[in-house]
């Protein structure tokens, strides 16, 4: 989320694609009828006629997978309202659209020389739409810009005098763009009416900037306030193009200046209260903590891709920060990366991982190039495997052994057989969960061995998590764990030490023994948990019985008291210490900077009590001293306890530093110093991603995606169809989304996948996937308990009257609905242990009346939340889903695949 | 002097989560016995209807509506059941005696408390809840003696329920000190817990836009969108027809359409009623678990 949940409250108009917050994000609601309650306009665009649907002012209706083309409809229709002197837009309004487009009120930059911001004037603070882009759309035009004799910025973007001054303006090569998606076009391709686009786009003009009264929100919408918010989830992001429709969400709330305002922004509903902090704490394959990339280069002499004697360095230049490749002005390469061992010349995000490898690698003292190589050397080089892949890679033998904490890939992953299919072929699996799920339960190969690790709930433990909206929030554990069973940090610290009597770490206690001056340490274990965390498995005693003394802050009380904490409490408390210290005095994790400080004053808003905890994430105040709904001290927001990102200073009350706003929210990953340097060189890069339609590539002059004679680089979100796709019309003109790599195929070239061959003659129904509200993710949570089972016992299926009509299908009719993937055409009896399943996905059906159609014309839904073990069972939704991943993130492509139905 | 305390149910912003039925069953242990079947029973005090997956709203809360002059509470045999000074109708469990003979005053329970409801039949009898081994009736009490001020609490019942309200609220009402499981957990705020004075208020004036309503004790429905039919005064047609004929009854279509269907759907209600009545008594006797 750029903005955050309460922050939806500030809102004159919710518009609501690809997600379903009524039953999959249930307290979201209560801030989206705050919102209506002071006048707030709710609109839902999705395939599905959801519960939210059914609340909202508007909802429309479109095919799956067509959301880029309904957006992009949107943008062309309201710059033609715009420059349309005879459109019915009010003369006010387009005045202050373009003045927003056009602004030159002076923002402020960071010259080559270093020291404060200063302001340039008229190069505006808030839109980049008058920069000219080179001509091949690869990046700005850029120059040497001199404001006067000491201030210098290399690599400045060059701007038109308006956005209508030249040709390659961001705007003009916008307009380009979306040309090709006039009403009639994307009508036909998202399967909604014309009059439903314009109400849209007609729904943006009255709830953006250029509508607005002022921006203080606390005016509410009553007194002029306006400001669209978009919300989101997994029905935009599982598709092969997920990041392009985020993109152009982008797009569309920039151009009307809703991002960094009270009540605008691009709000993604989290799937679970912690999987922004998962985010945050590198989970994905391809970061470690703090949204930094892999390490990729060794030192030197070392067992893996390439060697570098500057690897440190290199790596460390290519995190937000100062650029440290050389001395004096740092513009010149000089080779010898000397300043990426000083403290003093780091960004934030250099330091962090600076104070992190430190911490990791056991060597705190370390301050000299020689020591820092060793340690550094010790992280794992190069990006794991994406989720898809690494079956894949089990099926092959390649992956041996696979360790499943708090997950359920046998019921969450896509095309089923190839996920169970690799589970069997595992030498070791490991599961680590509350229940035995239908991975932990999965068909394993005679020599292969299974363990289930029983682990506590996450009310039987402690520790911080992140919402969606980036606020730090301490969980207090409410009982200690049931049985035999283990607090998370209490297995991961057993299985350090089991690993450690094992000589797994004799990796790490070689490099501290061949150091110059070689570390003192008892064990690699005592040296990196046992003595920071207090805690030796077989020394200490119960985990449970550990003790220190804390700030304790239950949710009821006025004001926090110290006292003795145990177990999960204490050994978390000391984790997050060691995270979120400020980092400039060794905190590891950058982004959590100063969200514990013993210095109870900074980072408030204006009106903000001082802190009365050192640790921000169990700070319980719940008061919101300007009206905006911003509760600043409730919890600690990420970013310096900005709870609206790119704030420009817009938002009343809202933290003022000069991290705020678009023009300098980049300073803040550049740099904590004083003195920044080179600053332009990350300022305001052209955004790249790396797809490409297919379509282009066969036939660049002709494709839609292909405008005056180039493609951007990076280009605007464009339209592509599905993988498997029900207009193969479409598909010719706008093609698929690719990697830009016309040897890479988004689905792995199994026989028993399809893909986009599948013929819509033998397939006629988009199959699309739905949660509902009394189950959660792979179920094993929610499946295993009573009463969640009492109010949704089984799956079912969702079917257009016309298409049931015309199958000969009533509602309550068992059906099986299948796909081209193999384990939904053939008996799943052979790969499941648990109740036999036939083929495909079998459930009664759901017809809608009239007026409650949940889905259109030829679209199936499914919920995908059932497996075989628990107390409810039922077909796996994901034995059907084909596993085309998107071409930047890999997320698969669940909303939208072809399947036929016929009655069981 | 005590407040008489409403719980007010706005049906337009219901979602039908759960969460109110899941928080009642989790602070009175109640049991999961009715699987994908949406009716009150022992184990159920409050539910949502709706006509299960496809509906989508209205939804409606059914509970017990704690009438100013409840019939239940008349005829039991044992006293068991109080209109309480907060308009609360709470089951004393530890007198209620299902079947049973009460010398004192020559009276035996023939579950009159259920068929003589005049709202629905709410008071339901059987082994609902882990709090006790034998069956007894069950119903919503507005969380008598976890709810509302401190006076109202009673250890007896449990642990004093939390809160939403702020400080000011408190103190204007002492009876948002503790709100009962189902309002405090609503997560999209649909339902309110306030003083019937301040209920009727708020649904009176036109400032806020409601054009139905349904309730008169301490339980009240209201809507801006929808025309609210009253609940049935049969239990049979609030477990069984009621769950079909909601969301019709509160859509679009012309409802002059369904009124026939629901005259005849009433009169084969109280038919089939009667006759499953005592299927029903059996069946709870026999206490399945």
């Amino acid at each position: 989320m750029t903005n955050n949940w309460t922050d939806i409250g500030n809102s004159s108009c919710v518009l609501v694609m690809g997600a379903n917050p009524s039953e999959n994000h249930p307290a979201c609601m209560a801030h989206i009828n705050r919102a209506r309650d002071r006048g707030a306009k709710l609109i839902v665009v999705d395939p599905r006629q959801t519960r939210t649907a059914r609340q909202a002012d508007k909802y429309i209706r479109i095919r799956p997978g067509t959301d880029i083309a309904f957006t992009m409809a949107l943008t062309k229709y309201i710059i033609e309202q715009m420059e349309d002197p005879t459109s019915s837009v009010p003369a006010a309004t387009k005045t202050a659209f373009f003045s927003f487009l056009n602004d030159t009120s002076a923002g402020t930059f960071f010259a080559d020389e270093g020291g404060a911001g200063v302001p340039v004037a008229g190069v505006g603070k808030y839109s980049d739409a008058r920069f000219i882009l080179k001509a091949d759309g690869t990046d700005y035009d850029r120059e040497v810009y001199e404001l006067d004799a000491t201030h210098h910025f290399t690599n400045f973007p060059k701007r038109a005098a308006t956005v209508d001054a030249d040709p390659n303006t961001v705007y003009n090569r916008l307009k380009q763009h979306v040309a090709p998606y006039d009403l009639a076009t994307s009508a036909d391709i998202c399967g909604c009416t014309e009059a439903d686009i314009i109400y849209v786009a007609n729904a943006y003009i009255a709830n953006s900037r250029c509508s607005s009264v002022g921006n203080d929100p606390t005016i509410g919408p009553a007194g002029g306030y306006r400001a669209l918010t978009h919300l989101y989830a997994m029905g935009l992001t599982q598709h092969t193009k997920g990041a392009q429709n985020i993109k152009s969400f982008a797009v569309l709330q920039s151009m009307m200046g809703n991002m960094g305002r009270a009540g605008g922004g691009i709000n993604a509903l989290r799937g679970i209260h912690n999987v922004q902090g998962s985010t945050d704490m590198g989970l994905l394959y391809h970061l470690i903590p703090g949204y930094s990339g892999n390490p990729t280069l060794m030192p030197s002499g070392g067992v893996t891709v390439s060697n570098d004697a500057n690897a440190f360095g290199k790596y460390m230049d290519g995190l937000w920060g100062n650029p440290l490749s050389g001395t004096g002005t740092r513009t010149t390469y000089n080779g010898s990366y000397d300043d990426a061992y000083v403290t003093g010349a780091m960004g934030l995000q250099q330091r962090g991982f600076w104070n992190m490898t430190q911490k990791f690698f056991g060597d705190t003292s370390c301050n000299d190039r020689t020591r820092m190589d060793a340690i550094y050397a010790l992280w794992p080089k190069t990006n794991g495997d994406d989720h898809i892949t690494m079956f894949r890679k089990m099926i092959a033998g390649d992956i041996k052994a696979c360790m499943v904490w708090g997950q359920n890939p046998a019921v969450t992953e896509p095309n089923q057989g190839k996920i169970r299919a690799g589970l069997k072929e595992l030498d070791l699996l490991v599961v680590a969960d509350l229940f035995e799920t239908e991975t932990a339960a999965t068909d394993r190969k005679a020599t292969g061995v299974t363990y289930l690790i029983p682990t506590a709930s996450h009310v039987e433990e402690a520790g911080s998590v992140t919402n969606s909206g980036r606020v730090l929030q301490w969980r207090e554990r409410t009982t200690t764990p049931r049985g035999n069973t283990k607090s998370d940090l209490e297995l991961l610290l057993r299985f350090a030490k089991a690993l450690d009597d094992n000589s797994g770490f004799s990796h790490i206690s070689d490099v501290w023994d061949s150091l110059a001056v070689p570390l003192v340490y008892t064990s690699v274990y005592d040296k990196l948990y046992g003595a920071p965390y207090g805690w030796t498995p077989g020394v200490d005693g119960d985990f449970e019985l550990v003790s220190g003394t804390a700030e304790i802050w239950h949710g009821d009380d006025a004001a926090p008291t110290t006292g003795t904490v145990y177990g999960s409490e204490w050994v978390s408390e000391l984790m997050f210490r060691e995270m979120a210290t400020n980092t400039n005095a060794g905190g590891t994790l950058w982004i959590y900077t100063l969200g514990y400080s013993t210095t109870r004053t900074g980072q408030q808003h204006t009106g903000q009590a001082a802190w009365a905890v050192d640790n921000r994430a169990k700070s319980r105040i719940n008061t919101d001293p300007n009206g905006t709904f911003a509760f600043p001290a409730w919890g600690y927001a990420w970013l310096v306890n900005r709870r609206v990102l790119y704030n420009n200073g817009d938002i009343p009350g809202d933290v003022a530093d000069y991290y705020m706003g678009p023009d300098s929210v980049a300073r803040l990953f550049v740099s904590k110093q004083t003195a920044v340097l080179n600053y332009s060189r990350w300022y305001r890069k052209v955004h790249n991603m790396s797809d490409r339609p297919d379509v282009v590539l066969a036939n660049q002059l002709t494709s839609p995606h292909f405008q005056g004679g180039v493609a951007m680089a990076g280009r605007f979100p464009g339209h592509t169809e599905p993988y498997e796709t029900p207009r193969a019309d479409l598909a010719a003109t706008w093609g698929r989304n690719t990697r830009g790599n016309a040897a890479w195929e988004l689905v792995k070239t199994d026989t028993d996948v399809a893909g986009r061959d599948v013929p819509a003659a033998d397939y006629p129904l988009v199959l699309t996937t739905i949660r509902c509200v009394e189950h959660f993710q792979g179920g094993p949570i929610t499946r295993n308990n009573p009463w969640n089972v009492e109010a949704e016992p089984e799956p079912w299926i969702e079917l257009n009257s016309l298409d049931a009509a015309a199958m000969g299908i009533v509602s309550g009719d068992l059906v099986n609905v299948t796909t081209a993937r193999g384990n939904s055409i053939a008996s799943q009896n052979a790969i499941t242990t648990g109740a036999p399943f036939a083929k495909g996905f079998v459930a009664r059906v759901g017809v809608g009346l009239q007026t409650n159609q949940r889905v259109g014309q030829g679209v199936v839904a499914i919920p995908w939340h059932w497996g075989d073990r628990g107390l409810s069972t039922g077909s796996r939704a994901n034995d059907l889903c084909i596993d085309a991943g998107d071409a930047n993130t890999t997320i698969p492509e669940s909303k939208a695949c072809l399947c036929k139905i016929e009655k069981a | 002097m005590a407040n008489e305390m409403v719980v007010f149910q706005d049906v337009d912003k219901c979602m039908r989560c759960n969460g109110c039925v899941i928080s009642c069953k989790r602070e009175w242990k109640m049991k999961a016995l009715n699987p994908g079947v949406h009716k009150t029973a022992p184990d159920q005090r409050v539910i949502i209807k709706s006509q299960k997956r496809l509906d989508m709203g209205a939804f409606l809360r059914f509970s017990c509506w704690h009438c100013p002059d409840p019939p239940c509470a008349k005829r039991c045999p044992f006293g068991a059941i109080t209109k309480e000074a907060n308009g609360a109708v709470s089951v004393d469990h530890t007198l209620c005696q299902p079947d049973g003979f009460n010398p004192a005053n020559g009276q035996t329970c023939t579950r009159q408390c259920v068929s003589d409801c005049q709202k629905g039949g709410y008071p339901k009898i059987g082994v609902g809840s882990d709090l006790f081994a034998d069956a007894k009736a069950y119903k919503c009490t507005l969380c008598h003696g976890r709810a509302g001020s401190a006076t109202d609490l009673d250890p007896a019942y449990g642990e004093p329920l939390p809160t939403r309200a702020s400080a000011a609220d408190i103190v204007a009402v002492p009876e948002k000190a503790h709100e009962t499981a189902c309002v405090y957990t609503c997560p999209s705020k649909a339902m309110k817990w306030d003083t019937k004075a301040n209920i009727l208020a708020m649904i009176g004036n036109p400032a806020n836009g409601y054009i139905s309503y349904q309730g008169e004790g301490s339980m009240f429905w209201a809507s801006k969108k929808y025309l609210l039919a009253s609940p049935k005064a049969d239990p049979f047609v609030e477990d069984h027809l009621t769950p079909l004929f909601s969301s019709v009854l509160t859509s679009s279509v012309k409802k002059a359409a369904i009124v026939p269907t629901l005259v005849a759907g009433g009169v084969l209600a109280v038919v089939l009623r009667r006759m499953s009545l005592g299927e029903e008594a059996v069946a709870q006797q026999g206490g399945v678990i």
